[in-house]
């Protein structure tokens, strides 16, 4: 299908301006939807320039959608080697098993750090991904996952971001959002989830260290403890229990398969889903 | 419960490295250490024999060194041993590859590894290697889909269906593959770890069916879960799961299946992912400790284990492998003579099948693989191996030819039958200057690894810090700066290679649409003749046993003719959780 045809066919779509889009929006098209932001400062000239204001037009339609499914955006944010992309694995394990959820999708976007020296992007994230892209889960058409390169936008989010969640959402999708670094409130993904989490390993150091954690002082946070196996994990945990409340602090092993403490966050994050 | 250390483990051989050292010195100076020595040297050469070759002379049956005095007696039996004593330097065996009056005192150890297509197709390749060599001994290499457990009737992966192996999913699949081949006599080995118990329970349940008997049942399957988790990444469960179930199956093989190795520790997956000679060798020792403390752990006999053990190593055209295997086989008995107490001398013994490298050989002027082949063969007899396989030439381009598969096997015997020296005399170049330089820096380039790898807290410990991929990774890396600077020469590639021309007309194996159809179209019907509330409930069993850490082989093995491989991967992901690949 060319771009042509594929742009009559969203507008068609778009402009019935019907409640039941996030049913009939196929993971196919939110991929090209998605990928328009993506493009917008990309080397391919006048063509970009089209497909910019075209995607800007689908963008301005969605705004104007009732949201049929109510949806939540939760953020996921800690230093690299934390073990977020295995914690949100097994988060999305456990949304695919919650007969809560059985009618709902879930979207993972994770954001990764674009090099300054080779200007490409790892994208690892989904290599830990190993139950979001199993293909029985994948086949199902309930998980999308897309990673995004930060391009040098600063505070772990990239400059595409807010409009793919607009996106996301109005397709029907539950959003994940991955991201790097340590997620300092107003610069970082804060501002465009529902639910944060972060997430800190046993080794972040003493109690010096923890008071500089600035996502600490955020209410309703979800301090992460991750690692919870490791060597100095009981110590962090009793300064971080001097610093939040135990409602919002979780101790996780996410490696381990079925972990209490993974189930107890899963638990908490989805709290009040009927 | 028992559990020892590496460092533990580097001592004992530091003080058996002492101990040699102490007994040339007192055989240097005392008058009756000397003459004891030379009593029980003299009558060791008189008993042995010789025998006469085609072309008239006489020779020994044993290579031994003339000895001028009795310190060097003591250097040649603490350092090597005989050839079937204790360090095992020499040879687990006296007699390993000796030809005797046209007789062969052992097996030969050709074992051809092949796998293609379908199991229909494989099983006529099986029949062809068996016309071409003397022992019943196969080796059965598996396509992605089945090591991965998934079975051919998965749209999803249709391209893989017998790629690079052979597709097994279901039970009659089995019966197909190993058809006419199902006698006490015939050894099979399944190189697949992820669902190895379940095809190795196929494999078991079949040959009950054909009625053999299991007590007398051989072969071997790799279930090497540590070695995937260094480099190949095809494990199905975590890691400790996976071990968990490599013992279920190795307990239960002890008592039932007592001629049967379950296990077999493998070094060649992790040279080939980029290893060194020396890690090779320090890593797989170290993955082989984890299985006995596993075993020791479940109230196992540490003799039982020692001969339960089995090793796979590459032999490459570095100059280590000289002596590799001579050195890795001191390292492993000194450790279960003085560190875990084996008195049973085959629990000593350290048996390893040898593949020679792949990693070796390139694509450009091919036909230069025979070459290498032939010669990292060579390094591997000098080490006394228990079992062989030689690459096919064309393995850089494709699944092998049956041409090439005829060379690869003739290669080995030429030189076991063709090729005087391995055949006419135990050890006649064993005990050279070269071989003890380069045991001596192999062992202790393996203790130094040991003591580093015991500073992470030990084995497990430090793979999952990543210490193990690291260095693996750290190596490839230099491996390929060096073939790219010409620091290591490759001939053809970065040597010679004006003039040379890329080879275009080598046959190349190919699977076809129509193949790979059938196939999933056999595994389909296989699933829908069944009854659907059977299945299911052997499936729940077969759950209910992983929940409750029940023996997972025995449940496998009532089940196996019912539940296809991918069935019963999926079922114990549920209980158990996926593999995490390590990055």
């Amino acid at each position: 299908m060319n771009l042509a045809e594929e742009k009559a066919r969203l507008d068609t779509l778009l402009d019935q301006k019907k409640a039941e889009l996030d049913i009939t929006l196929k993971p196919k098209q939110v991929h090209r939807l998605l990928n328009e932001p993506l493009e917008e400062n990309g080397p391919t000239g006048q063509k970009v320039l089209e497909q910019s204001k075209y995607y800007a037009a689908c963008l301005a339609k969605l705004d104007d959608l009732p949201a049929k499914t109510p949806t939540t955006v939760y953020g996921i944010t800690g230093r690299g080697g934390s073990g977020k992309s295995t914690l949100l694995d097994e988060l999305t394990l456990r949304f695919f098993h919650d007969k809560r959820m059985k009618n709902r999708k879930v979207s993972i976007l994770a954001v990764d750090p674009t090099s300054s020296r080779s200007g490409g992007a790892l994208l690892a994230d989904r290599i830990a991904y190993m139950y979001a892209t199993d293909k029985t889960w994948v086949n199902t058409g309930r998980i999308f996952i897309r990673s995004v390169a930060s391009r040098g936008y600063g505070g772990g989010i990239a400059r595409a971001l807010p409009d793919m969640v607009k996106i996301l959402k109005a397709a029907g999708y539950d959003v994940f959002i991955e991201s790097y670094g340590t997620g300092q409130p107003d610069t970082g993904i804060t501002g465009l989830t529902d639910k944060s989490i972060i997430v800190i390993t046993p080794d972040i150091g003493g109690a010096a260290q923890i008071a500089k954690e600035e996502m600490l002082g955020v209410p309703k946070v979800y301090i992460v403890l991750n690692k919870n196996e490791l060597r100095g994990a009981k110590h962090v945990t009793s300064l971080l229990q001097g610093k939040v409340s135990n409602d919002r602090l979780f101790l996780t092993t996410a490696i381990q398969h079925n972990n209490s403490g993974v189930d107890r966050l899963y638990q908490s994050l989805t709290e009040g889903h009927a | 419960m028992l559990k020892m250390s590496l460092a533990e483990i580097a001592d004992a051989n530091e003080n058996y490295n002492r101990s040699v050292e102490a007994s040339v010195e007192k055989a240097k100076k005392d008058r009756a250490c000397q003459n004891k020595l030379q009593q029980e040297w003299d009558e060791k050469l008189r008993s042995i024999s010789s025998h006469r070759l085609p072309t008239g002379i006489d020779v020994p049956l044993i290579a031994v060194p003339r000895m001028d005095h009795p310190a060097q007696i003591a250097r040649y039996r603490g350092e090597w041993g005989f050839p079937g004593e204790f360090p095992y330097g020499l040879s687990i065996y006296p007699r390993t590859f000796l030809i005797i009056d046209g007789k062969r005192e052992h097996e030969e150890p050709t074992r051809i590894f092949a796998g293609l297509g379908s199991p229909e197709m494989t099983n006529e390749r099986f029949h062809l290697i068996m016309r071409q060599q003397q022992s019943k001994r196969l080796s059965t290499a598996f396509d992605t889909n089945t090591l991965l457990g998934r079975s051919a009737d998965n749209p999803d992966y249709f391209l893989d269906i017998g790629e690079g192996g052979v597709s097994v999913s279901t039970y009659q699949d089995i019966l197909t593959l190993y058809d006419g081949f199902f006698s006490d006599d015939t050894s099979i080995s399944m190189t697949i770890n992820g669902p190895s118990l379940w095809m190795t329970a196929a494999r078991f349940q079949a040959a009950r069916e054909r009625g053999q008997d299991l007590q007398k049942i051989r072969g071997t399957s790799q279930t090497d879960p540590c070695k995937e988790d260094d480099a190949q990444n095809e494990l199905l469960f975590p890691l400790d799961k996976s071990i968990k179930l490599a013992m279920d199956m190795f307990e239960w093989c002890a008592r039932n299946a007592p001629a049967y190795y379950p296990i077999n520790i493998s070094g060649y997956h992790i040279e080939q992912k980029g290893a060194t000679p020396i890690q090779q060798a320090a890593f797989t020792l170290a993955n082989g400790f984890v299985y006995i403390d596993a075993a020791l752990q479940r109230g196992m006999n540490i003799n039982s284990i020692g001969k339960r053990l089995p090793f796979f190593f590459t032999s490459g055209l570095e100059i280590e492998y000289i002596a590799l295997l001579s050195a890795v086989r001191r390292i492993w008995a000194v450790a279960l003579r003085d560190v875990y107490g084996a008195d049973d001398l085959a629990a000593q013994k350290l048996k390893a099948h040898v593949q020679t490298s792949g990693r070796s050989l390139y694509e450009r002027e091919i036909q230069n693989n025979i070459t290498r082949t032939a010669l990292e063969l060579f390094h591997a007899l000098l080490n006394y191996p228990q079992a062989l396989h030689s690459n096919s030439y064309d393995e850089p381009i494709t699944t092998p030819t049956e041409g090439a598969v005829r060379i690869a096997s003739d290669a080995q015997a030429i030189l076991f039958e063709e090729m005087g020296g391995f055949k006419d005399m135990m050890a006649h170049l064993s005990d050279g200057s070269g071989r003890m330089q380069i045991y001596h820096s192999v062992m202790k380039g393996v203790l130094d690894y040991f003591r580093q790898i015991d500073e992470f807290g030990g084995t497990l410990q430090a793979k999952a810090d990543g210490f193990f991929r690291d260095e693996i990774a750290r190596s490839s890396t230099l491996y390929d700066k060096q073939v790219h600077s010409g620091e290591r020469r490759i001939i053809a590639i970065n040597r010679y290679r004006e003039g040379r021309e890329e080879n275009k007309d080598i046959p190349r194996v190919e699977i076809s649409r129509d193949i790979k159809q059938k196939r999933s179209e056999d595994v389909k019907r296989f699933k829908s003749q069944r009854n659907p509330r059977e299945v299911k409930e052997k499936i729940l069993q077969l759950q209910n046993t992983a929940r409750k850490d029940g023996n997972i082989f025995d449940i496998t093995l009532q089940i196996v003719k019912d539940v296809t491989i991918d069935e019963w991967t999926r079922a114990l992901q549920e209980v158990y959780g996926i593999y995490r690949r390590k990055i």
